[in-house]
């Protein structure tokens, strides 16, 4: 009984490790790598940490290479990730060795077995249980938030706000940012460079990815509509009367050969609201509003006015793009056939195009 | 025993990648052409897949998306922009081509402070659906950044 009281603890210390880590990197993660955010629509920004983590994390926790003084959430993610591989891992161990125990020896193996399998299931019963415990006094109590430590900063890096993205520089969290680079070949392109660069690094994409995508969709203009307010053609577009006819209803998906309005705006052509007139607009079904937005990272529909935002639209477009890239297990070229539905060879073969030339002159 | 699970789990934990790297730039076009994959310069690179797409998108438009003369304007010297907004505003109804470069017949010659890519494209008329064939001379200059385009002429072969 004593044994087994002694194990229980040593699992439940265990358990506190994992608990605060499985629920802290999720949140985290999703937060730094654009999942959707909160009502400012704002999907793909830095997440808003207060405080200074710098080189404090160098003397917690391992550097790594390519990241210039890692926040002390991340250490502390590593640690409770740790906890959880080091867990799941113990539970299978033991769980075979009971096991084992229990074929294959005598009655004293077989209680000793027993007594190990039951050990090791209560501390899994204790990961689960706090986890959800706690989730459902304070969802936040399963946030890790980093601590102020306002005198240490990542050296010899400018501040992002003074100098954009589109360089190493130090976030107003002190996280480091690290740029994905890019060398605009058009001054057309180069204005939108370091949102390009943002959003690209934010949705694990390469800068020409991106680029070329952009290139191809709109040509670096941000106030371009396809296929807006008649039938066929490309404009600019007029935001007053757009978001009328959005509110009234009145647009319809379109495609090539259709005599119905769609509805591309902007930097990467995003489609706003449409009925579910087509099954493969389910982001834009009204009827469902669960998923207004969603598709691009925003948990809010895309108006006119959103998309003729640079910000937005290449965020939007960006966290689109992404999660077709990752769909196509990283598959650029079968996710730019994706992005434009699967039946443009013209358009894919100027995103190849686009995309060559900006990956020989980066 | 126990240490094999530990590190493990080290492995796991370590092996995962950092918030903040940096996306890599892979070091492969996407198209595969095979002057893409010469030892030449850089520079000459780009200044034939820029020339293959410029001259694709010169060659490539219709009524209702002008998007590639649109690029090809947004990359051209200030003078050549005019005669690119020409062709724009003078398209017919039922004009709809498109034009797509023979990527083993490019050609990249310097002259002066001028780079000229000389290739070979097929135009197709998607209306009538007809297809000619022409040799393309697209003019590149440096201006600040940017090799921007100075001048596209076309004769059918």
């Amino acid at each position: 009984m004593m044994r087994l009281i002694k194990v229980g603890v040593s699992v439940f210390l265990i358990a506190q490790i994992l608990l605060g880590y499985v629920s802290s990197a999720l949140p985290l993660q999703a937060a730094v790598t654009g999942g959707i955010n909160s009502n400012t629509g704002a999907a793909g920004q830095v997440p808003e940490y207060k405080g200074v983590q710098g080189s404090i994390e160098q003397y917690l926790c391992t550097p790594n290479k390519g990241n210039l003084g890692g926040a002390l959430f991340n250490c502390i993610t590593k640690l409770y990730r740790f906890g959880v591989a080091f867990g799941a891992i113990a539970l299978v161990f033991f769980v075979v060795l009971s096991g084992y125990m229990y074929i294959s020896g005598g009655e004293a193996a077989k209680a000793k077995g027993k007594g190990i399998l039951l050990s090791a299931l209560t501390g899994m019963a204790i990961i689960l249980s706090s986890y959800v415990l706690l989730g459902f006094i304070n969802p936040d109590l399963l946030k890790i938030k980093p601590i102020q430590t306002p005198i240490f900063r990542a050296a010899d890096l400018p501040d992002c706000e003074d100098v954009g993205y589109g360089q190493n520089c130090v976030l107003p969290s002190g996280q480091v940012h690290i740029a994905s680079g890019g060398v605009a070949g058009s001054a057309s392109e180069a204005q939108y460079k370091t949102l390009i660069s943002k959003y690209a690094q934010q949705n694990g994409l390469e800068y020409c990815a991106l680029s070329a995508l952009i290139n191809k969709e709109s040509t670096f203009q941000q106030n371009i509509a396809s296929n807006f307010g008649k039938p066929g053609g490309i404009g600019n577009v007029d935001v007053n009367s757009a978001n009328k006819k959005f509110y009234n209803l009145t647009f319809t998906y379109a495609y090539p050969g259709s005599s119905q309005i769609g509805h591309g705006v902007g930097l990467t052509q995003v489609f706003i609201y449409g009925p579910p007139s087509r099954p493969m607009d389910p982001w834009q079904d009204s009827s469902t509003p669960s998923r207004k937005g969603q598709a691009f990272g925003f948990n809010r529909f895309l108006t006119v006015t959103d998309l003729i935002n640079p910000d937005t639209s290449i965020s939007a477009g960006a966290y689109y793009f992404g999660q077709l890239y990752k769909k196509k297990n990283n598959n650029l070229l079968e996710a730019y056939r994706a992005y434009t539905g699967g039946h443009e060879n013209t358009a894919l073969r100027k995103m190849v195009g686009y995309y060559d030339a900006c990956k020989a002159r980066n | 025993m126990l240490l094999a699970v530990i590190v493990l789990a080290g492995f796991l934990v370590f092996g995962k990648k950092d918030i903040n790297t940096p996306v890599e730039q892979s070091g492969e076009y996407l198209s595969g052409y095979s002057f893409l994959e010469e030892d030449i310069p850089k520079q000459d690179k780009y200044l034939m897949i820029l020339g293959k797409n410029m001259i694709e998108d010169f060659g490539t438009y219709s009524k209702n998306d002008t998007r590639s003369l649109l690029n090809l304007q947004n990359q051209s010297v200030d003078d050549y922009k005019p005669i690119v907004q020409n062709i724009i505003d003078t398209i017919p109804d039922t004009k709809d081509i498109t034009t797509s470069v023979d990527p083993d017949y490019i050609e990249l010659t310097y002259q002066d402070n001028r780079a000229i890519v000389t290739a070979r494209a097929t135009t197709e008329d998607n209306v009538t659906n007809q297809a000619s064939t022409h040799v393309y001379t697209a003019i590149f200059v440096k201006q600040g950044d940017y090799w921007l385009v100075s001048s596209i002429t076309d004769s059918k072969k």
